[in-house]
């Protein structure tokens, strides 16, 4: 298996699990005003647009705060943006694309979590630093929706596998958002 | 399903489940460190002329 199938399954698993999340937060009314699940899918979806504007190389947006996203479904729909761009860009991917260094501009606050320089990254190194923090995130959010009573999506990799490995089924999801 | 896919499988269940054992250490008042993938390149790359 080459790197960019590894990086694109992850990508195609990662939209679809962002989804099934986000349709077990919008079932309940609890989990979608929970403060602890919306900081983490907030969280989730600054990273990987942040990520996704470096390997574009555009500048930085000012960081989105709770309050630009009034509505919870204004968010999910920032999240079905980043994965629709994000397919697009992993689409057009080489080897060779994935093995060049990257310039990553919080490198300074990097730098203090570290307390030394962080040691140069390439573009592969994020794409699966951005996948990888999604599923951590995501898992924080599971355990979340267990303590408020609801049934966490199962969205292990290999459950995306056995499944014939499904697209996210935003449309149903977000259908009547105010923003689509 | 292809080995592979099954290396991929144990590596991304893992990251899952440490991100809850993360979040119930911080209930528990705990900070938790930073697993990040990144941090954990930069902690291997490390030199110490940095």
């Amino acid at each position: 298996m080459n790197a960019i199938k590894i990086i694109l399954q992850l990508f195609e698993h990662m939209e679809w699990a962002d989804a099934l999340v986000w349709r077990s937060v919008l079932s309940n009314s609890l989990a979608e005003n929970d403060s602890t699940i919306r900081e983490r899918l907030l969280h989730i979806h600054v990273v990987q647009h942040g990520f996704l504007h470096v390997w574009r190389e555009q500048a930085l947006p000012e960081l989105p705060k709770p309050s630009d996203f009034p509505e919870t479904t204004r968010l999910a729909a920032w999240g079905r943006e980043y994965h629709q761009t994000a397919a697009a860009f992993v689409a057009a991917l080489d080897e060779a694309l994935l093995d060049g260094s990257l310039s990553i501009p919080w490198a300074d606050q990097l730098a203090v979590r570290l307390a030394r320089p962080p040691s140069p990254v390439t573009l592969g190194q994020t794409m699966l630093q951005v996948a990888s923090h999604s599923s951590h995130h995501r898992g924080q959010i599971n355990v979340r929706l267990r303590e408020l009573g609801c049934e966490p999506p199962l969205i292990d990799f290999i459950i995306w596998l056995w499944l014939g490995r499904p697209s996210a089924d935003w449309d149903s999801l977000l259908r009547g958002a105010s923003n689509l | 399903m292809a080995l592979g896919e099954l290396l991929q499988h144990g590596a991304n269940h893992g990251v899952h489940h440490r991100g809850q054992v993360a979040l119930l250490l911080r209930v528990l008042g705990h900070v938790p460190g930073n697993v990040d993938l990144l941090f954990y390149d930069a902690e291997r790359h490390h030199v110490s002329a940095f």
